[in-house]
């Protein structure tokens, strides 16, 4: 715990991601999640300047959207969901893929070894576009009735499970991998022999080392998450769902429900080309949160190292024997002419 | 020979298999329910589909028209992109390895952490950079780099993109082996005999990167094709990817992905054999 506060990369990965959250909860507390509104620009003589959207340097610190919201609080109250479920998510991933691949790296290593093929199926399709066909249908507005389907949080629950489920065959798979490779290890080895049972070595040397590789592949698929919600977002599919207002004459129109980031993308990635910040920040946010869990990640990794290398040097180390030597405790005995004799006929 | 040519043919089919249970999975939802004789329903259907190929017919605008042969033109077109960049992404990456394995140990570092820094970065971002860019450099010298709105198929641009983020990776997953490789003691041989780094670097620790990329071959295909899938569609290119997403029908979805998945696996097979006969060359050394 001492040496994870003297890691940099841990604490600023973490600094970062508690400020964002620590602040979006705030403005929710006290400000109650309204987004101050600037339409229109006058100057000193009361005379109209400019009209929304405006620039980061007109309003700062980002600026505002098409109506004039403030983009710099949108980013902050969307904050909280967008890291939320991306935490939430890969939680779920992992624990049902821990599980599975647990006990599949245990009892199942060859049924597993010969499923990896079907497993495979999974890289020769893009996982955002699988995502979005299974998931188009419930958390798009019938644009013609203006109506969902399903409630908002039957979209988040089902939303929520899919995200979770198209990850779950390829982390399994690698969960039982590294499972695998720890019982094919030496010291299971020598654990066996000395009488442990199955579960035993399980408990007491599987899962404590399979501990640090789990933070690692969790903190991996967290990445993952953010980067899909990022592609859902821009294929104009909210986080708990899309209100489409089809325009003929204007363009479409496409809302997110939540405040979540990704939403924040995808309705406005069309002004690129013109007022670019408008999408441009909240994808600058997204690339904030990554970096900020790769520092973790980083950081992580080699405090990770720097333990087992600590461990395998306290197993190294012998004793230094204590005391002084008493010079009586030994002497010399007479040499033996015969031994003598033998060195030199040897020679 | 003959078992590896099983074990392939055995790959092959399990993963067909794959794709076909995974193109189908749409139908096991409707709406919010489970729905798994939907799910069969869909699979009978499918398989059907494509044992008919022929008659496979897909919806622009109001007319229908056939999905055979048109849909081979959104496929080289993708296919081409995809493989050029990869390949192109390999040759840049190795460039830089090589450089960094020169440069002094300052530069290196400071790389280093460059290459640390640009794992952060979505292909969202870089695709929105390269807009901008585009349209800054239009603004400025009236030359257009990339016409989106063209619909003739673009390949210069699209491949140059691409190959932005799996260059990035591959440099990153280099080095990575890169340092590895320089600390064991046939490099340290090889340098006090008083080879050249350069040939060290090309004879020696090149071969072994290749052995290191096959470890991660597929994951980094499957990046670069979830990134041609983003580009597609952010810069209207007509390729197979966006093909499917604007056609969104089972058959098309289930076809699309067989179609693509052929190529990836022949390439990625090859890659692997190249691979293992470096490898065995390696262990005759």
């Amino acid at each position: 715990m001492k040496k994870a506060l003297k890691n940099p990369m841990l604490i600023i990965g973490t600094m970062i991601i508690v400020i964002l959250i620590g602040s979006s909860v705030y403005y929710s507390l006290v400000y109650k999640d309204v987004v101050p509104q600037t339409s229109m620009l006058y100057d000193d003589n009361g005379n109209l300047i400019d009209r929304s959207p405006f620039t980061p340097l007109q309003v700062p610190p980002f600026g505002t959207d098409k109506y004039g919201y403030h983009l710099f609080e949108q980013i902050i109250i969307g904050a909280k969901y967008t890291i939320g479920i991306a935490f939430l998510v890969a939680s779920m991933r992992m624990a049902l893929s821990f599980v599975a691949g647990v006990i599949g790296g245990t009892y199942f290593r060859q049924t597993l070894r010969s499923t990896s093929g079907f497993v495979d199926a999974m890289q020769y399709i893009p996982i955002s576009l699988l995502c979005y066909f299974i998931l188009s249908g419930v958390l798009m507005e019938n644009g013609m009735e203006g109506t969902f389907q399903f409630s908002y949080l039957e979209r988040i629950v089902f939303e929520m499970v899919i995200l979770t489920a198209v990850a779950i065959p390829t982390t399994t798979t690698l969960i039982s991998n590294e499972t695998n490779a720890i019982w094919g290890k030496g010291f299971i080895e020598g654990a066996k022999t000395l009488g442990g049972s199955k579960v035993h070595i399980l408990t007491k040397h599987i899962l404590p080392h399979l501990g640090p590789r789990m933070v690692i592949i969790f903190l991996q698929q967290m990445i993952n998450v953010l980067i899909l919600l990022l592609h859902l977002g821009l294929l104009k599919l909210f986080f708990g769902g899309t209100f489409f207002n089809p325009d003929p004459i204007l363009g479409d129109e496409y809302r997110s429900v939540s405040s979540e980031w990704s939403g924040l993308i995808g309705s406005t990635y069309q002004f690129l080309p013109y007022n670019s910040w408008i999408p441009l920040v909240p994808i600058l946010f997204f690339v904030l949160v990554i970096f900020s869990v790769n520092l973790i990640l980083e950081g992580f990794k080699q405090l990770a190292e720097k333990q087992t290398m600590r461990r395998s040097r306290v197993i190294k180390r012998t004793e230094k024997p204590k005391g002084e030597v008493n010079s009586s405790a030994f002497y010399f005995l007479e040499r033996s002419k015969q031994v003598e004799e033998r060195k030199t006929a040897s020679r | 020979m003959r078992r590896k040519a099983t074990r392939i043919a055995l790959q092959f089919i399990t993963a067909f298999v794959g794709v076909l249970l995974l193109g189908a999975l749409p139908g096991l939802f409707t709406g919010m329910k489970l729905d798994p004789e939907g799910y069969i329903k869909r699979l009978q259907n499918t398989i059907e589909d494509i044992i008919h190929f022929q008659q496979l017919t897909f919806r622009s605008g109001n007319e229908s028209y056939q999905l055979f042969p048109v849909v081979f033109e959104y496929l080289t077109y993708s296919i081409v992109i995809l493989f050029s960049a990869l390949i192109l992404a390999f040759f840049v990456a190795c460039i830089f390895t090589y450089f960094t394995y020169v440069a002094p140990p300052i530069i290196r570092r400071g790389l280093r952490r460059l290459a640390f820094l640009t794992e952060s970065f979505p292909d969202v971002f870089v695709l929105a950079l390269v807009q901008i860019g585009v349209i800054w450099i239009y603004k400025q010298t009236d030359i257009l780099l990339m016409d989106v709105a063209a619909y003739e198929r673009i390949y210069t641009m699209p491949i140059l993109i691409l190959s932005i983020l799996p260059t990035l990776l591959l440099y990153r997953i280099m080095i990575h082996v890169l340092e590895e490789e320089v600390e064991k003691p046939y490099v340290e041989l090889a340098r006090t005999k008083g080879i050249e780094p350069t040939k060290i670097f090309f004879v020696h620790v090149f071969r072994n990167t290749i052995l290191a990329i096959y470890f991660h071959s597929r994951s980094i295909v499957w990046f670069a094709l979830s990134n041609l899938f983003i580009m597609e569609y952010v810069f209207n290119l007509n390729g197979l990817i966006r093909f499917m997403y604007e056609h969104p029908t089972p058959e098309i979805f289930t076809v699309s992905a067989l179609l693509l998945f052929v190529p990836i696996f022949l390439f990625l097979t090859i890659y692997q054999l190249v691979a293992e006969r470096a490898a065995k060359e390696e262990a005759l050394l």
